[in-house]
């Protein structure tokens, strides 16, 4: 009687565990789309029935969700490094956007402005080529200075985000040392919080390039920089954002020290890369181009005379420093006002040209310390924009294959398939099947025992 | 190993990437320009710069060679007309000296020197757009202008010139006194007056004297017109030049700039192609299914 008993519980237990199969093959289905979400597997072992006998069933030992730890962190760390190309290349793809195409640019600008010079040369006395002058003189000014202002908003661009991110990463760090808290004292099955903490901390790394080591309890370190925490067991350490003193620009702070330059990796590593490296020195080219042209143009136009006689008149206004000669490039008040005194005369003679000659010449001529050409000052800079965002656009490309094929991998191992799951559905559902089969046998075998004895 | 397909992973990735390089054959192919941003091809974009650079110094060569061109045909011109009036001049100062000349002859010859010299004054103080070509570099003052009874040089003796390619230049404007006087004790228009004086007056010595200054006068005229003559060879010279240089450059800028049509559509064939596969191949992937074939 009490074999038949056990064949009972045998079964059942076989229909619970079978039924848990279903059920975990249908939660991996619930969740194929889940972001983060690891495929889980139930496990189970054979329920013993000591040394004799067949066995009484089977245990369900439990769920167990299926992570290469490995892999995870790889794609942790590769995370970062795609994130900082991405902001890198999406902030010079702006920049480059501004500096525009070949010959319609500022390269134009300046050709057309010596092009005046040359027009100037062929009739001095005319009025209207000194008011074509001036006028594209001022267009210049406004070019170089509109391309300042270009540089100044990708800088203030990348200052933005910077803030937002970080924000964002105080969030996210929060929300990962609230998980630590739970998944280290979790009783329970934590596989759910592991997912939802490896989610966020996936997302740390994007923000800021956090890095990840692991607890025994089963919580984790995050920390950014050069070891800055971030996240302490179930202790966020928020950044906090300061201004710099000269620039305005955010800082970023951890525990009250400024940590801006140790960001090197992740979305807010790439966008200081932009405001803090790349930018600036593409500002610093832009400016040194402007100083040389105002200065030059000014140097040979103070020698020359105007229409009246006047002399020892600059055409811009003489630029106080390199650092911001484009943005402040302009006209001198007196030559905007009055384009009679645009010297084209060395001699004071209405009918000379050699000053306007001379202006006129130096679109092919070397012009301040840099020894370029106005062409080839502009070419180097944008030339510099555009290996820049190649750089970093292969540099994503190549990281965001690396990413894919790691992602292949974790899929390999966490992926939700549903060709498998529906094999799995099918296998749990023959193998219920066949212990309910097993169950009315033995029900009906003990039915025909019991009535046997009735 | 496992393999599992992730719609957003594997499909979405190919379908973006055969998507980016279909649209940027498209633009290639509707704008006929192979440099979208820098990026694309940084040394290309620097190069066209140059070019572009190059193309716009050639243009402003160009222009103010044909300016100098123009301004040479008119100088010829008249330099040619002051040459024609000169010798006639002399002709007819020669038929009024010497003994067989009658006072009606030497009046009318009086009177035709007297026309030649009038048109030769307005030859020399002749304008082109505005300027005066033979005052030197005071184009805004008439190069000789009758004070009193004594012709006066008003212009200087700074020719203006023009920049061609090659740091070449030629004259835009003359020094007026260096032709119509040179080393010459009297310009040609006083020349010119005192001859006509001593014709009225048969005074044949001084109607020898000029003869001789006038022939001088033309010489020089001569001269300076040889010399014209050279610059205007120079700035046919450097027209060709510039136009041949301005097709080279262009060609070169074109190479770096403007897309190859024929080669784009083919690669926007092959990307169109690519796009499809990859449409094709996410939507297969997502057909079948083990889950299809559930009871």
């Amino acid at each position: 009687m009490s074999g038949l008993f056990e064949s009972l519980s045998s079964a059942t237990s076989a229909l619970d565990a079978q039924r848990m199969g279903l059920d975990v093959a249908g939660q991996n289905l619930a969740n194929i789309n889940t972001v983060g979400y690891t495929r889980r597997a139930l496990q189970l072992e054979e329920r013993s029935a000591g040394t004799n006998g067949p066995g009484i069933g089977v245990n369900v030992v439990g769920v167990t969700a299926l992570r290469d730890q490995f892999v995870e962190s790889r794609i942790q760390i590769e995370r970062g490094g795609l994130a900082y190309d991405q902001a890198v290349a999406g902030s010079l793809s702006l920049v480059e956007t501004g500096l525009g195409s070949p010959g319609m640019s500022l390269d134009a600008a300046v050709s057309s402005f010596f092009d005046g010079f040359s027009s100037l040369a062929q009739d001095p006395g005319s009025t209207a080529n000194r008011d074509v002058v001036v006028s594209r003189g001022r267009a210049l000014a406004q070019t170089f200075a509109g391309l300042a202002a270009q540089f100044s908003s990708a800088q203030h661009l990348a200052d933005g985000a910077i803030q937002g991110a970080v924000d964002q990463a105080n969030t996210l760090a929060a929300q990962v040392a609230k998980l630590n808290g739970q998944i280290a004292g979790g009783l329970h099955d934590v596989s759910a919080l592991v997912d939802q903490r490896t989610v966020a901390a996936n997302k740390l790394a994007d923000l800021v390039g956090a890095k990840i080591t692991s607890n025994s309890d089963g919580s984790i370190i995050m920390t950014v920089g050069q070891g800055r925490p971030l996240v302490i067991g179930n202790t966020a350490v928020a950044l906090t954002i300061g201004q710099a003193a000269v620039t305005g620009l955010a800082t970023i702070q951890s525990e009250g020290v400024d940590v801006t330059p140790e960001f090197t990796s992740g979305q807010v590593g790439g966008w200081l890369q932009v405001r803090d490296k790349l930018v600036p020195s593409y500002q610093s080219q832009l400016d040194q181009f402007a100083y040389d042209v105002a200065t030059t143009v000014n140097a040979i136009h103070v020698t020359g005379y105007g229409v009246g006689g006047g002399t020892n008149q600059n055409f811009f206004a003489p630029p106080a420093s390199v650092a911001g000669a484009a943005n402040a490039m302009a006209l001198d008040a007196a030559v905007a006002a009055d384009s009679s005194l645009v010297a084209a005369s060395a001699t004071g003679t209405a009918g000379d040209n050699q000053t306007a000659t001379a202006l006129a010449a130096l679109r092919n001529v070397s012009l301040g310390p840099s020894g370029s050409s106005p062409a080839d000052a502009w070419a180097q800079l944008v030339y510099r924009v555009g290996a820049d965002s190649a750089d970093a656009t292969n540099s994503n490309t190549t990281r965001q294959q690396i990413v894919d094929q790691l992602g292949a991998l974790r899929a390999a191992v966490s992926g939700v398939s549903s060709d498998e799951e529906a094999a799995n559905l099918m296998k749990f559902q023959r193998a219920y099947e066949a212990n309910a089969r097993y169950f009315v046998t033995i029900s009906q075998t003990l039915e025909a025992l019991m009535a046997m004895v009735s | 190993m496992r393999s599992t397909f992730d719609i957003t992973r594997d499909g979405l990735t190919a379908i973006n990437t055969a998507a980016d390089q279909l649209a940027k054959f498209q633009e290639q192919l509707a704008t006929g320009r192979a440099l979208r941003v820098p990026s694309d091809d940084p040394t290309a974009t620097a190069r066209a710069i140059g070019e572009h650079a190059e193309l716009s110094t050639i243009a402003a060569y160009t222009k103010a060679t044909d300016a100098a061109s123009a301004r040479q045909a008119a100088a010829d011109s008249i330099m040619s007309d002051m040459i024609d009036k000169l010798t006639a001049a002399l002709t007819t100062a020669t038929g009024a000296g010497g003994t067989t000349a009658t006072p009606a002859t030497r009046a009318a010859a009086a009177l035709g020197l007297q026309g030649l010299r009038e048109a030769l004054a307005g030859d020399i103080n002749s304008k082109f757009q505005g300027n005066y070509l033979f005052s030197g570099s005071q184009t805004d003052q008439l190069p000789y202008v009758l004070v009193g009874s004594t012709w006066t040089y008003q212009g200087d003796n700074t020719e203006v010139l023009a920049s061609l390619d090659g740091g070449r230049q030629v004259n835009q404007t003359w020094d007026g006194q260096s032709i119509f006087q040179g080393s010459a004790p009297q310009d040609v228009l006083t020349v010119l007056d005192n001859l006509t004086t001593a014709v009225q007056a048969g005074d044949n010595a001084a109607i020898k004297d000029g003869i001789a200054a006038l022939q001088d006068a033309v010489k020089r005229a001569t001269a300076a017109q040889s010399r014209l003559g050279i610059d205007e060879q120079s700035v046919t010279d450097a027209q060709a030049r510039l136009s041949g240089l301005r097709l080279a450059t262009d060609t070169r800028r074109s190479k770096d700039e403007d897309v190859n049509m024929a080669d784009a559509a083919a690669r926007m064939n092959q990307a169109q192609v690519a796009y499809r596969a990859a449409l094709g191949a996410v939507s297969i992937s997502n057909q079948v299914s083990l889950i299809d074939y559930l009871k």
